[in-house]
């Protein structure tokens, strides 16, 4: 498995690369960091619409019944926990990212797969951890928002819906241990410490 | 899906309209209402409740049209507070809802100034939901001119695009070699209720396009059979209302005006058109709708229309039983989150609370003994959960 070093290929060798090679030789750091962000911004873009469905139902239904308005809070603290999810996988991840000056001459291809392996386990964490908690955040608003509408009407629905909501919010809390365990592995320098 | 997005716009006065689901009276506030003994006692009692800043500074022995005006200015006046807070398409959606009140209430006002009653009092009657800026230049005619009275209304209204089609068709239904008498005359002998039936189809047609054109698909599944069924609910009662009508006197004219007058849309449309045009006993109106829905249970009941003249205080009417099925539809479709449905149930259900306390008003002003059967005739919002 000797690629070489892309940055030296000549035009010819550039033609007669496969798509696979090409992919191949993206930075492993491009993919981590693409995946800190994917995990973070897909998380808090989850949560902010899930604040937000709830946020009009809780303020509508606080017009007629303002004794609601503490209360139904909580569905607010619920979607904002998933974006602390996010924040949570993003600090974690980022931990795994180690730098290197430069390879050892003999072991570039270890130390460049073992870069990849990485880079993709930070990549694919980031969008199970993002996508899950995209959808536990809408899932928690749109909960929230019924949460807010029933209690106006009938307060002891409030804690029932409660117990919905909280299982909703367990959702995005699957996608944070899986992701923990699917980044576990990756580590950038394991094979080539001289 | 569409509960994801259906708050950008409209999830603040959905929020509202489901927070004023608490104003409606309950089944126990309805047996306090019938046991009130006179006008002063309804009255101190509904202050009690929701109604209660609406009726403050009013003489207790309240009137009760004055009352049933009071209590349809506060709707109006929720309903206001609504349409201020909403954007774009339910703007629209709710505009489109206050122009049946419009169509009342300008087919109202034509027919006091046909009848020389005076506009203060004509004014001062109008509907508060269906109350637009314009309708102050409906003005006194001039002799006999009736053409522009309905150039006024044409103008300035804004449901003038409804009553240029309406004039539009019958102008053409008349014969030929028409002469500017003729139209004259159609105008002047124009019957009110015909006019009120006819623009009331056609909005209920336009407002239909507007609902499976612009709204998402859960208002669509909602509102569409809500009105479908109120589409068919007209059909009936045209049909119902024609027959042995005095004034229809031959077949063929009987169906051309059930014709002009039935919704094109609806469950019953056009499937079953072909029979209830011709149905001319209450057996063979039911026959004609028994394959849709309820309606054939729902006519099971009703009293037969050729016997009109026997009708009393007690019989359950067409209408009543239709508005207690459409209660039970209404309720339903306001407990749907997510769809446009909710304002129009919300409407309909408290134009039937109103309904319901101007009954019971009525009832006790004429101070009838507590076992009469009219006490039962009130159709109660959301009760019809329960069950």
């Amino acid at each position: 498995m000797n690629w070489g070093n892309p940055y030296d290929w000549t035009e010819l060798e550039w033609q007669s690369a496969t798509w696979g090679e090409r992919f191949m030789f993206i930075d492993p750091y491009f993919w981590s960091y693409f995946g800190v962000a994917l995990a973070l911004a897909t998380s808090i873009i989850g949560a902010s619409w899930g604040i937000f469905i709830t946020g009009v139902s809780l303020l509508g239904s606080t017009v007629k019944a303002p004794r609601i308005r503490s209360k139904n809070l909580i569905s607010v603290i619920f979607c904002e926990a998933v974006a602390i999810y996010g924040v949570i996988m993003g600090i974690i991840m980022i931990g795994k990212v180690q730098t290197i000056e430069s390879y050892p001459d003999d072991q570039i291809d270890e130390c460049y797969t073992t870069a990849l392996f990485g880079g993709y386990s930070l990549f694919w964490t980031g969008v199970s951890v993002g996508l899950s908690n995209l959808i536990c955040g809408i899932a928690v608003g749109v909960t929230g928002s019924g949460c807010a509408i029933a209690d106006a009407q009938t307060p002891e629905t409030f804690v029932k819906i409660l117990v919905v909501e909280i299982f909703g919010s367990a959702l995005g809390l699957f996608g944070v241990i899986v992701g923990i365990i699917q980044c576990s592995g990756a580590s950038f320098l394991k094979n080539c410490l001289p | 899906m569409d509960l994801c997005v259906f708050g950008v716009d409209d999830g603040y006065a959905e929020a509202i309209i489901r927070g004023l689901r608490a104003s409606f009276l309950t089944e126990a506030q309805y047996q306090q209402m019938k046991n009130c003994a006179s006008i002063p006692e309804l009255k101190s009692f509904l202050e009690e409740t929701d109604y209660q800043n609406c009726l403050q500074a009013d003489n207790p022995q309240i009137p009760t049209s004055i009352l049933r005006q009071r209590l349809k200015k506060k709707l109006a006046d929720e309903f206001e507070y609504i349409e201020a807070q909403s954007t774009g398409t339910l703007t629209k959606y709710l505009f489109h809802l206050r122009c049946r009140f419009m169509i009342d209430n300008v087919v109202n006002m034509i027919e006091g100034l046909k009848n020389k009653i005076d506009i203060e009092i004509l004014l001062s009657n109008i509907d508060p939901l269906g109350w637009f800026p314009e309708i102050k230049n409906i003005k006194v005619l001039e002799g006999d001119d009736y053409s522009s009275l309905y150039r006024d209304v044409l103008i300035d209204t804004p449901i003038g695009v409804y009553f240029m089609k309406f004039l539009e068709e019958s102008i053409e239904n008349l014969h030929e070699n028409r002469t500017l008498n003729d139209i004259q005359n159609l105008f002047r002998e124009m019957k009110p209720e015909y006019i009120r039936t006819s623009l009331k189809k056609m909005w209920l047609e336009d407002f239909y396009l507007f609902c499976e054109q612009e709204l998402m698909p859960t208002s669509q599944e909602v509102l569409l059979e809500l009105l479908k069924f109120e589409a068919d609910f007209k059909t009936i009662q045209v049909i119902y209302n024609s027959i042995g009508n005095r004034d229809l006197n031959t077949a063929a004219k009987i169906i051309t005006t059930r014709k002009q007058l039935c919704p094109t849309i609806g469950n019953l449309y056009p499937d079953c058109e072909k029979m209830y045009l011709q149905a001319m006993t209450l057996d063979t109106l039911r026959e004609a709708v028994k394959g849709c829905d309820n309606y054939r249970d729902l006519l099971k009941d009703a009293p037969d229309p050729l016997k009109r003249e026997e009708f009393n205080v007690q019989t359950k009417t067409l209408d009543d039983i239709m508005y207690d099925d459409e209660c039970r539809r209404y309720a339903l479709a306001f407990d749907g989150q997510g769809s446009y449905g909710v304002f129009y149930s919300y409407l309909k259900l408290k134009e039937q609370e109103i309904r319901n306390i101007i009954w019971l008003a009525e009832m006790i002003s004429r101070k009838l003994a507590k076992n009469h059967p009219g006490w039962k005739k009130i159709i109660i919002p959301f009760s019809h959960l329960g069950k």
